[in-house]
This record gives C-alpha cells, structure tokens and sequence, in this order.
C-alpha cells in the first residue's frame, strides 16, 4: 500500500499539531520524542549550552573525527526534533521553562525526582503552570517507590528486568558453563523504555483531548525503563510463581535448534511444529539420525540431535541453509551483521533505509521507521544543531534577538 | 464518529482509561498478536478477541498445571496478554463466519490481526473488504517482515527476527561467537511499535473522520532499536561483532561476580564523579591511585583492569550490599535478578508491578501490571482472561442484536465455533 509522502499541501502527519518538549539524554527519552516527531509531532529537545546531550560525544563519528554535529548516536535519534539550549541550573533558564510550559501539549523528560525538583519540574509545580500538560517522566526505576531515585543504565536495568540471569541462554550453555550473564548490545532496556513511554505519551496526549470528561486535561505519566524491560521477560516469573519451575540460563534453552554453525556464519534454527520436523528431516535427505520421533522427544534425542544438526550445518553457506529451509518449511534464519542488514533485499524492496542530509554530517543512510501507515506521512527529517531553533522559539515567548545575545552572554542558552 | 461509537463520555463500564468507549476487533493471537489488543484493553478499550476452536491460539496450548489433560485455560501467559478482553469463537472458513466478523468490524474502531500476509485478504476480512463497511476503521497487521516484499512468506519465530534484525549478531562474549538472544522481544516490539502507531491514527481520525491501515513489520521494529549498530556501519563501514556487555562510553560496565551461587550484581559508570564516589564507596582502595585508573580516558583504555580489580572487591559481598553501598553513594548497581528476586522484590512490589487475578481455571495468579501508571487516568486490570467463547452470547445477542436461538444455531453449524 503507498505511502503518502510528506508534501506541502499533503495530508499531514498523524500527530501534527502537539507539541512536546524533550528534557532527556542519551536514548531512552530521545527514542520517545525520536517516534512523536515521526507522526508529525513538533518536539522541541531542551539541551544544555555549549555541550547538548552527552550523545552527541558518543559516536560514531564518520572518519572517526569527533564532532559534536557529527555523532551517530545523536544523529539516529534526534531526528526530526527542534533543539533549544537552557541552562536549568540558572534562574533564568528556569524563568524560560516556566514560560515555555504553557505552549506545549507535552513534556517528556528522563529525570528522577531528586532531580526534577530542583529545575521546577517536579509534579505539582508543572500542574500549576499548565493544568492541561501531560507530563511523562521516564526514569530507570520509576519515580516512586524504594528506588526512585537510584539510578541505572542500560546494563541495570536489563537485568532487573525480565532477562536477568536468563542470557546467553539456549545451546550457548554447552560452550559457556561458567560466565557472567549478558546484556543485549543494543541498550534493549532503553529503546524499551522509550517505546513505551511513547506508548503512553501518545495515548494521554490522545486522552487529554478525547477521553471520557473525567480522563481529560493534562496528567503525569511515571514510566520505568525496568517495568517496561519486565513486560518483555515475564515469561520465567510466570512459569515459576503458576507451575512452580525455575528458568535460568542453565535450564531455559531450545532442546532442539538455537544457533547453528554454517560454513560461512551462523543460523537460527527454531521448529516448534510437526510440519516443521517433518520439513527439516526432508531437508537433511532424511538421515538415520533424525526421525519424527526423535523430535517429538527432545529429552532424550535432544543432545544427540543438535550435535548431529550442528555437524551437518556447518557444512553448508548460510544462505544456503536460509532459502533452502524455508523452502521446506523450516524457520531458519541467518545471523546478519550490520552491513548484511543494510544489504537485505526485503528491506530495500520496502525503502526502508532513507538517506537524510545534514548540514555538517553530510548525506548518511538511516534506518527508517518501524511502521508504514497508508493515509497519513511518517517523517525522517535531519536532527537539529546545538541550539538551532533558539531564536524561532525563545521568540514565541516575547524575545528578540537582542535579548538572545544577552541569554548567551550570561550562560542561559 | 463513525464505528461503536460511543461516545466516550456516555460510557461507564470501563471507567477513565485515556480509549475507554472504544471497540478494539482482536484477530490477534499468540504473542506479537495478542499484546496490542492487551495493551487498548488496559487502556480501557473494550476488546474483542476473535478465536476458534477449528485452531486454537497457540498461547493456550501446552503443558497442563492441574491435572494431567492438556486445558486450554491453563496457560498463564494466555492469562497474562489477554486480560481485560471479551471473547468469543468464530469459525472464518464459513461465509456465515465472515459474515459476522463483518458485522463487527463495522461496529469497530480498531481491527488487528497477525496472521500470514495475504490470509485475512483470503478470508473476505481484509483492509479492503472491512473498509467497505467501516471506512472510519483503523486497521493494523502486524507480521513477520510486512506485507508485501521479497520475504513476506518468511516463516520466522521472534529469535528469526533476532538474527535477521542484525541484533543477534552482536549479542556474545567479546570477541566471540554470537549467541543470540532467543527471547521474544521481536514480537513483544512489534506490538507495542503497533499500539502507538493506532493511537496517533485515532488521533488523526478525530480531524479527519476517516480510518488508515498499519502495516507493522517485527523485522522493521527490531532493525530500529538496533539502529546505532545500523548508524556505525553507515558511517564509517565498521560492522559491530560481538563485545560482551559493553558500553563505549562507561567503565565500569557490565557483571561482576558476587558471594553466592551465580549471583552477579551489575555496576555502570559513566562520569567523573559517579567513578569517584565508585572509589569512595569502595573504601579509598590504593590499586585506584594507579596511573591506569587515574582519568576516564585512562580507564577507556585499561577496562580489563578496572573490571578485575573490581571483580575481586565484589566477589565476597552480596549483590543486594553491593547494590546498597554502591546506590547510597550515586552509583548505578543492581543485582541480576532470578524470576524470584524479581517477583518478590520490595520496590516492585511496592510500585504494583504484579496484579492479583482470579482466575475460573486456576485460581489467584500474579499477573504483570500495566506498563506505566498515569495520574489521572489509572487504568486497572479488570478481569481475567476469557474462557474459549465465554462472550459469545453477550457480543452476538448484546451488540449485534441476534436471537439466542440464532446464535445456539451457529454453535451447531460450528460457525460460532
């Protein structure tokens, strides 16, 4: 189904008209803001003057060259946004974020309450500025409780939240007895966080305009990067607390299947169906080894299965095992690395990698957008400068340029 | 408005949830599928989720807790992702069957659905066919790598996704063989990429009147949320391996040993300051006043030895004293939680991350709780999971007006089935 493009004098984008400020670093808060702004929300991202969010020094930097314009991390997810400077730790900063508060919809920010006091940011202050705001605090543990105001990073709170102990799980334990427990390497726990605080965002946004008169008006939104990380892995807490099984990484894994050697690389192989037995069996030409009831009895054939699939193969090129597996009705799925993902046909049939200009990154390929509506625009605009939007917004609230030279001059943006 | 239509204001059954008076149509199943349908139900959607006895979701199959038949009301996380829904059994292969889940997609505001590209399309019951008798409806599928494409027909589990996805790719000790994953955060993405994705169409709806289709790719989500990996190789060629927990910008990072067996306590250190009080906390210890730790830049470049070093300091304490120590003096520590560490944990337990259901089948169950608490409108879990068909009287004789007598008809012809 088409997609519209995002044309002046098209249909706008599903969330044009809110406006949602950003006071939040890294990844968890700016993957939030990163998705409002791809429905056409206007995102204003508040960052500290002269250093900005400390992604802009995490990279990568083409060339290897560190620039604060120039770093990945920063670029992938900022795009779309309006950056302000603002000193919060100077009144004036504060006096502007007060002003400021009134003319947005929203607020998203990543501070914790022994933070969000202090900048004014706290619940009831924000309530009195603008009844009709909704307020969405992301924090590692949420912004109540024993640990509100611990703080965490990815590593944390992955592991407080459902994988704890449960990595690397699968076939890993035959190679790996004795290690510590992994992390996913994509900061999982922060994208979690900030896709569900966006979940949440948009539905009070949605609900402070529609919902039913007692849910109207603008409300607080406490959202935990944890909570959203259990949300991911109850499954083990489920299985211990209903049939009383503990599931940890020595006793959570695929009996048959998990990663495959190939000649070239790594597979996925996964069968949990009949069918999908009986179409692996055919694929292997149908050896001694594997019969139907050897799969239908993973506690006893399993070990001798996976080493006897694990030989056959790593005889074969991945992408032989892939297309070949599928056609026999067998989930296998290769182990791309990055490039190989870059170079995958289904998302290049899909035009899902969009070239983005920027002023002092140059033309980078992006990944696009997680979903494809068919009536309203997404949109993949370039991540703002440091401050590049300071005039255009400090001027909707009553200041011109002369007083932007005296913000900067005394530090405030 | 168009669809149920309900006016939000006129409806008191589901109380103040931000979608209370909307319908939701829920083909959804397993998990990718069943999770948006959960997540608009704790919203205070009213969801309807379509099944049949001709196939049983696969969620509610699997081993039996009590008793020693196999139940399809005895899988907890049935329990888990489809509370707060109706249910009810309808058999698409007749027309009859169609027929019905026409009708009730022309009473509803959202329609979603999981299964193989091209099924619903086959069955009479896709975007087309449903926005000729609802042009006001939002419909979402969500699948594998789309709808349309050179992989559409991929068959593909949540750890498929993984490997595809790139994200498994870098998942591994340093240096070492990728190990993958193996979890269901595919799907447990896709779904909730697809629950925002709806709301902002509602949204767009209230301007416009009219409803759009999402096309909801897992592979498309997963790729996303591994996009700095993606962003490293488009900018300077470099495909990220295998690098154990690891951060580029922290040291201390990652999961260092602690008394007990397999107990681990996680410590992450990203300024100046926090690896000061880290130091502090550690009791001033001389191997810090070594050349090797004595700047972040130094540290960047010796991690090896700062997580040796200290390795040794937590090996005989306990995660939760760690964890204690290390938080009272501003530093991110957290032990690895066991499932019973997380599921008694004080500070869970007192943000109500588990709710007690009553469950016909099984009794009282913990069950998790919404994602996030709002202020004002706190949605609630406000029942449990239906039974197989246990609404079908109230959504065929209720909200589409059918004689009892013609729905125990259908039960007959197994088309309410």
């Amino acid at each position: 189904m088409p997609n519209p493009a995002s044309v002046p004098g098209g249909p706008p984008s599903a969330l044009a008209g809110f406006r949602v400020l950003e006071i939040a670093n890294m990844i968890a808060g700016p993957y939030c803001g990163k998705l409002l702004a791809s429905l056409g929300a206007e995102v204003v991202k508040v960052e500290t003057p002269a250093e900005g969010d400390p992604s802009r020094r995490r990279g990568p930097f083409p060339e290897d060259v560190p620039h604060p314009e120039r770093s990945g991390t920063f670029l992938y997810l900022n795009t779309g946004k309006k950056s302000l400077t603002l000193n919060l730790e100077d009144p004036q900063g504060r006096v502007i974020l007060a002003a400021l508060m009134p003319e947005v919809d929203g607020l998203v920010h990543d501070l914790r309450p022994a933070q969000a006091g202090p900048v004014g940011l706290d619940p009831e202050s924000l309530r009195q500025t603008n009844p009709h705001l909704v307020v969405t605090a992301l924090t590692p543990y949420g912004s109540t409780g024993p640990y509100a105001d611990y703080r965490g990073y990815d590593v944390n709170v992955f592991h407080a939240g459902g994988e704890g102990k449960l990595l690397p799980n699968g076939l890993a334990l035959e190679y790996y007895p004795e290690r510590a427990p992994l992390v996913a390497g994509s900061n999982m726990a922060s994208y979690q966080g900030g896709l569900t605080a966006a979940v949440g965002t948009v539905a009070a946004l949605y609900s402070a305009k529609y919902a039913a008169k007692i849910g109207r008006g603008g409300q607080y939104l406490d959202c935990s990067m944890q909570q959203a990380q259990l949300a991911v892995g109850y499954i083990p807490i489920q299985r211990l607390e209903s049939e009383g099984v503990v599931e940890d990484r020595f006793s959570r894994f695929f009996r048959i299947g998990g990663v495959m050697p190939a000649q070239d690389g790594y597979v996925e192989l996964l069968t949990l169906e009949p069918r999908q037995w009986q179409g692996l069996i055919e694929f292997l030409g149908h050896p001694e080894w594997a019969r139907e009831e050897h799969f239908s009895d993973p506690a006893t054939y399993g070990p001798e299965l996976n080493r006897r699939l694990r030989e056959w193969f790593s005889e074969h090129p991945k992408d032989w095992l892939y297309r070949q597996g599928q056609a026999h009705g067998v989930p296998v799925a290769p182990y791309y690395t990055p490039a190989e993902v870059f170079a995958s046909s289904q998302q290049r049939e899909r035009q899902f990698f969009r070239t983005v200009g920027h002023p002092e990154a140059g033309e980078v390929e992006y990944p696009g957008l997680p979903f494809h509506f068919s009536e309203t625009p997404e949109e993949m605009r370039r991540a703002p400068l440091l401050g590049e939007h300071n005039s255009e917004i400090l001027a909707t609230i009553g200041y011109n340029q002369r007083d932007l030279v005296d913000l900067a001059r005394a530090g405030v943006i | 408005m168009p669809g149920s239509n309900n006016d939000p204001d006129n409806n008191s059954e589901s109380g103040a949830g931000p979608l209370s008076g909307y319908r939701v149509l829920d083909f959804g199943w397993v998990l990718a599928g069943a999770i948006p349908g959960m997540v608009l139900a704790d919203m205070g959607a009213q969801v309807i989720k379509v099944e049949t006895r001709r196939r049983l979701d696969y969620m509610r199959l699997g081993r039996p807790i009590t008793g020693d038949q196999p139940d399809p009301e005895q899988n907890p996380m049935f329990h888990n992702v489809n509370r707060n829904k109706m249910g009810i059994t309808l058999n698409t292969t007749h027309t009859a069957g169609v027929d019905l889940a026409l009708k009730l997609a022309a009473c509803s505001d959202v329609v979603i659905e999981n299964f193989s590209p091209g099924v619903m399309d086959r069955l009479g019951l896709g975007y087309e066919q449903i926005n000729k008798v609802n042009p006001a409806v939002i419909m979402a599928s969500i699948s594998s790598t789309g709808q349309s494409g050179p992989l559409r027909d991929l068959r593909a589990y949540a750890p498929s996704i993984g490997a595809l996805s790139g994200l498994d790719s870098t998942m591994g000790y340093q240096g070492e063989r990728p190990l993958g994953l193996k979890h269901a955060f595919g799907d447990i993405c896709g779904a909730l990429h697809t629950v925002f994705a709806v709301v902002a169409a509602l949204y767009r709806r209230r301007q416009t009147g009219k409803g759009q289709y999402i096309d909801q790719s897992m592979l498309r989500a997963t790729v996303v949320t591994n996009g700095i990996g993606l962003m490293e190789y488009a900018m300077t060629g470099r495909v990220l391996q295998t690098r154990g927990n690891f951060d580029p910008t922290m040291v201390p990072y990652g999961n260092y040993p602690c008394a007990g067996d397999d107990e681990w306590v996680s410590i992450a250190v990203a300024s100046e300051d926090e690896w000061q009080n880290m130091i502090a906390a550690l009791g001033n210890p001389e191997w810090a006043e070594q050349p090797a730790f004595s700047s972040k830049y130094q540290r960047l470049k010796n991690r090896d030895q700062v997580d040796s070093q200290l390795a040794q300091w937590t090996r005989s304490r306990t995660a939760e004293d760690v964890t204690e120590l290390l938080q009272s003096h501003g530093v991110a520590a957290m032990p690895v939680m066991s499932a019973e560490k997380r599921l008694f944990n004080p500070h869970f337990r007192a943000r109500g991350l588990y709710a007690d259901i009553e469950h016909p089948s099984l009794g009282a169950e913990p069950i998790f709780n919404l994602m996030w608490n709002l202020s004002k409108t706190p949605s609630r879990i406000r029942r449990h999971a239906p039974l197989l068909g246990e609404h079908n009287r109230q959504v065929f004789c209720d909200i589409l007006g059918m004689p009892e007598a013609e729905v125990e008809k259908l039960e007959d012809a197994q088309v309410i089935w």
